[in-house]
């Protein structure tokens, strides 16, 4: 023996191995194991998630004991056979595992499906699996994952997607009725003004046809009287169109675009003030910003506060009226100026109600629905409308937008 | 009114009250020799097509201007336009709408029909004569027929 020492040497680290292994060390990490493994199972049990492996070299498959019971099935039964194990997914459900799970042993991509899974027992219930795969020396080795029972969570996930839909649906429902009835109301008021005012145009039409070809028997009197007929029909027709257009206005939904504000005060002044008015007064129209707004309702608003401005400086020797602006951040206040006769400030909760007018004389003519269209167009457009008086020597009436139209 | 002579205007009209005022302030302004009225849609277009009642009227006889009300029985105003807009026979007739009717949509309606002219019916007398004279005058004296 050339080398004793070394054989005793090894065989003293083959028994000093030995000894590391001793049986009651062993027995320990034994039970640790089957400890774990215990623990492993009931959280599994617990949290319904199974694991599962896919051994590609041997096509072995292991089960946890979670995979059997989602499965619904006994330890009896041999996971082995892939097309028995797929057999247990819905029709539907069926090609997605294959494919996916075809597509991890073949090409190594991962995945994580929501699928439905008929147990044994014949109960379908939703499953969330999951597949992972181990690469070793550029081959895949091994697919491994979780499956888990999601039926709950998915269940109540579709009845709130189902409740989603439904309420959905019968927002649209509810959408419709509202525009139906919106369309009624507005044919409604587009039948009333229609009807009204043909027997209006009667009274008119022959109240005048009688003062003309009755002149000769008609006295002074007579006369007075018919007239007052036909204007108050007249005036009835303002009424009946005024009451149309701030239904109208009411029901519509402004169609935002950018509007130049100051063109625009400019065009509706020469459309409301007469040529001997333009001569007649000083206007004095400052560089106010555009806006965003509904154009034609935007008319309206300087429409309906010039001819005021107009209306109420026919008194007065010198006329001026001042259109101006003042901007924030967040908002632009323009205002028309006027040294007409002004307004009592105790009445300003009155001028932007409807027929509300504050000048009975008949000089300043107008329905009192002017202010009121005023006021629901700006509040249709997130604003909002305002006046101050300082007796007799002028009126300001101003309306605010907001400069951003996402806040209307 | 006397049929065979030719059709200055075709007034189509229901309101047997608006059409004496129409007519009235026609006359009046010396704008008319031979009017006929028609009370509904139907009507309207069986005379232009000489139709039913006027099967037996000449096709070569187109009145030289149409008023036409929007809100008629049977066939409406707004069919009226687009029927004869849309015929060869009867598209060059100048149709002017007079129509109690201010509603946006109608006016823009009536104009994409086809409709010559629009004027709101006004309550006022005064102003009534006044706008049927200016659109008898240029109608059916300033404007030159095709």
């Amino acid at each position: 023996m050339s080398h004793p020492v070394g054989n005793v040497q090894t065989l003293m680290n083959d028994e000093l191995h030995n000894d590391l292994i001793d049986p009651i060390e062993c027995g320990h990490i034994k039970e640790s194991l089957e400890k774990k493994s215990l623990l492993l199972e009931e959280s599994q049990a617990i949290a319904h998630i199974g694991g599962w492996e896919f051994d590609v070299q041997t096509s072995r498959v292991t089960w946890t004991s979670e995979v059997y019971r989602i499965h619904g099935v006994g330890l009896e039964y041999n996971p082995n056979n892939l097309r028995n194990n797929i057999a247990f997914y819905t029709p539907s459900s069926a090609p997605v595992i294959e494919e996916a799970f075809k597509r991890a042993v073949e090409n190594g991509e991962n995945y994580d499906l929501e699928l439905e899974l008929v147990q044994a027992t014949g109960k379908t219930i939703w499953i969330r699996t999951m597949g992972r795969v181990t690469v070793e020396k550029r081959a895949i080795t091994r697919v491994s994952g979780n499956i888990m029972d999601i039926t709950d969570r998915k269940l109540a996930q579709l009845e709130l997607t189902r409740l989603n839909a439904e309420l959905e649906s019968r927002v649209r429902q509810r959408t419709i009725r509202l525009e139906t009835a919106n369309r009624e109301l507005e044919a409604f008021a587009y039948n009333i003004a229609h009807d009204l005012k043909a027997p209006l145009r009667a009274i008119s039409g022959f109240s005048a046809i009688l003062a003309e070809d009755y002149a000769s028997v008609l006295d002074d009197e007579g006369k007075r009287l018919l007239g007052i007929v036909s204007s108050n029909a007249e005036r009835l027709s303002s009424l009946i169109s005024d009451i149309v257009e701030i239904t109208r206005i009411g029901m519509t939904i402004p169609r935002i675009a950018r509007i130049a504000m100051r063109s625009m005060a400019l065009a509706m002044y020469h459309e409301v003030a007469s040529a001997e008015e333009i001569s007649g007064i000083t206007f004095n129209l400052g560089a106010i910003p555009d806006c965003e707004g509904d154009t034609l309702m935007m008319r309206k608003v300087w429409g309906n506060l010039l001819s005021n401005a107009i209306k109420f400086t026919s008194g007065k020797a010198e006329r001026i009226i001042e259109v101006s602006a003042e901007t924030s951040d967040r908002e632009t206040k323009y205002s028309v100026r006027d040294n007409g006769i002004g307004f009592d400030p105790k009445y300003i909760d009155k001028l932007f109600k409807l027929f509300r007018r504050l000048h009975r004389d008949p000089v300043y003519t107008g329905t009192g629905a002017g202010l009121a269209i005023v006021r629901c167009v700006i509040e249709l457009h997130g604003g909002k409308v305002g006046a101050s008086s300082s007796g007799s020597t002028g009126t300001v009436f101003w309306f605010i937008l907001p400069r951003n139209p996402e806040s209307i | 009114m006397d049929e065979h002579k030719l059709v200055d205007i075709l007034l189509v009209e229901d309101n047997p009250n608006d059409a004496e005022l129409a007519m009235r302030a026609l006359k009046k302004n010396n704008l008319v020799n031979n009017l006929v009225l028609v009370g509904d849609g139907e009507t309207a277009l069986d005379f232009m097509f000489c139709r039913g009642k006027y099967q037996n009227r000449d096709h070569l006889d187109k009145p030289r201007l149409i008023l036409l009300d929007l809100k008629l029985p049977k066939v409406d105003g707004l069919e009226v336009l687009k029927t004869l807009k849309t015929h060869p026979d009867t598209k060059i007739t100048p149709i002017v709408v007079l129509t109690t009717s201010r509603e946006e949509s109608d006016v823009l309606r009536s104009y994409d029909l086809g409709a010559n002219s629009y004027i709101v019916k006004p309550v006022d007398f005064d102003k009534f004569t006044q706008s049927v004279r200016e659109l008898g005058l240029y109608w059916l004296l300033l404007n030159e027929r095709p």
